[in-house]
């Protein structure tokens, strides 16, 4: 850990780095997109992952609600991502060091994994399902894994602004 | 008006939850998570909604079956806001409590935002074709929808801005 604090120290004296840390708006600007990013990512995954659960959109197909669910996560991921990155420059050996950031990433981590797994061995039977509850334990499964993961995402990330110490 | 919420931030800073709230990390933590997850749920319905009334997206339900299927999550999410969020208010004190600019600007803006959800939901409740009767409607819903979206989105970003207040008030 040592190792990687001193290997990122560079990082934060970068001019991108430097803007982050020092302008007035930079920080509260990117911190507040990061945050409406970030709930929709939530909102989105969650609605699909309760359909997949059989607890909203019935009435409606799994295909349909990922079509209409899953251009806003990938959208808001991408926004979540970038000024995450941006906020990560300006403190990276803080960030690292942090109990609740490492927990934040394991948990994104996991939650890819879990997506991998359901696109690629779930998901190729959908059309088998696709109007059926409930769905079969797999997808269950990987809408609890994925449910827990954001859910623990959002509450790790939230906890970063109260525990986050100068490294 | 200021001093009417100078008494009642002083009624919350006074409560039962007041210490765990202020001075326990993980019940202030976990309660501003469950404020933001519960407002993730709401911003998403709102999208769904908001951008299908647009005309931007969505186009597997009409903007009146949108407000069917999202409009339960908005206000069953908006409560949990509520609850949490007058939760946090005991333990907010005087920086970021209701004496504060940044969030009279948050309720403000929350305001105009419940407002224009409202009316979105009931003008499609009352008439599905609503918004398309004619182009005045049409061009109406064009401002109105993503309006709606943005000032959630805004009332989102002064909440996060109620720790850096002097941001927008440096005088403050």
């Amino acid at each position: 850990m040592e190792k990687l604090i001193a290997w990122l120290k560079p990082l934060t004296d970068t001019p991108l780095a430097q803007w982050v840390q020092a302008d007035t708006y930079a920080f509260p600007g990117l911190e507040a997109v990061h945050v409406i990013s970030v709930m929709l990512v939530f909102g989105s995954i969650a609605m699909l992952d309760l359909r997949l659960l059989g607890l909203s959109s019935r009435g409606h197909s799994a295909t349909k609600i990922t079509h209409e669910v899953l251009p806003w996560t990938w959208a808001a991921f991408a926004v979540a991502a970038v000024t995450g990155a941006l906020l990560f420059v300006a403190q990276a050996p803080s960030y690292v060091a942090n109990r609740e950031f490492q927990i934040k990433m394991g948990l994104m981590v996991l939650a890819g994994i879990n997506l991998g797994v359901f696109h690629f061995m779930t998901w190729s039977s959908v059309r088998h399902w696709d109007n059926r509850l409930p769905t079969p334990a797999a997808a269950r499964v990987a809408a609890t894994i994925s449910l827990i993961c954001w859910t623990g995402v959002v509450i790790a990330g939230r906890w970063i602004g109260w525990t986050l110490t100068s490294h | 008006m200021q001093a009417t919420l100078a008494a009642w931030q002083a009624a919350f800073s006074s409560s039962p939850f007041t210490e765990s709230v202020a001075g326990v990390v993980w019940v202030k933590a976990m309660l501003e998570s469950v404020h933001i997850l519960a407002m993730g749920l709401l911003l998403f319905s709102i999208g769904m909604i908001s951008l299908r009334l647009a005309g931007l997206g969505g186009r597997s339900s009409s903007p009146a079956e949108m407000v069917r299927r999202f409009s339960p999550w908005v206000w069953s999410a908006l409560a949990v806001v509520f609850i949490t969020g007058l939760l946090l208010l005991t333990g907010a004190g005087g920086r970021r409590g209701l004496t504060t600019p940044m969030f009279q600007l948050k309720m403000v803006l929350m305001l105009c935002a419940i407002a224009a959800t409202a009316l979105m939901q009931l003008t499609l409740q009352s008439r599905q074709d609503f918004w398309t009767l004619n182009p005045l409607r049409r061009a109406l819903a064009k401002v109105l929808a993503p309006a709606c979206l943005l000032l959630w989105m805004f009332t989102v970003c002064a909440g996060r801005w109620l720790a850096y207040g002097y941001v927008l008030f440096p005088d403050a």
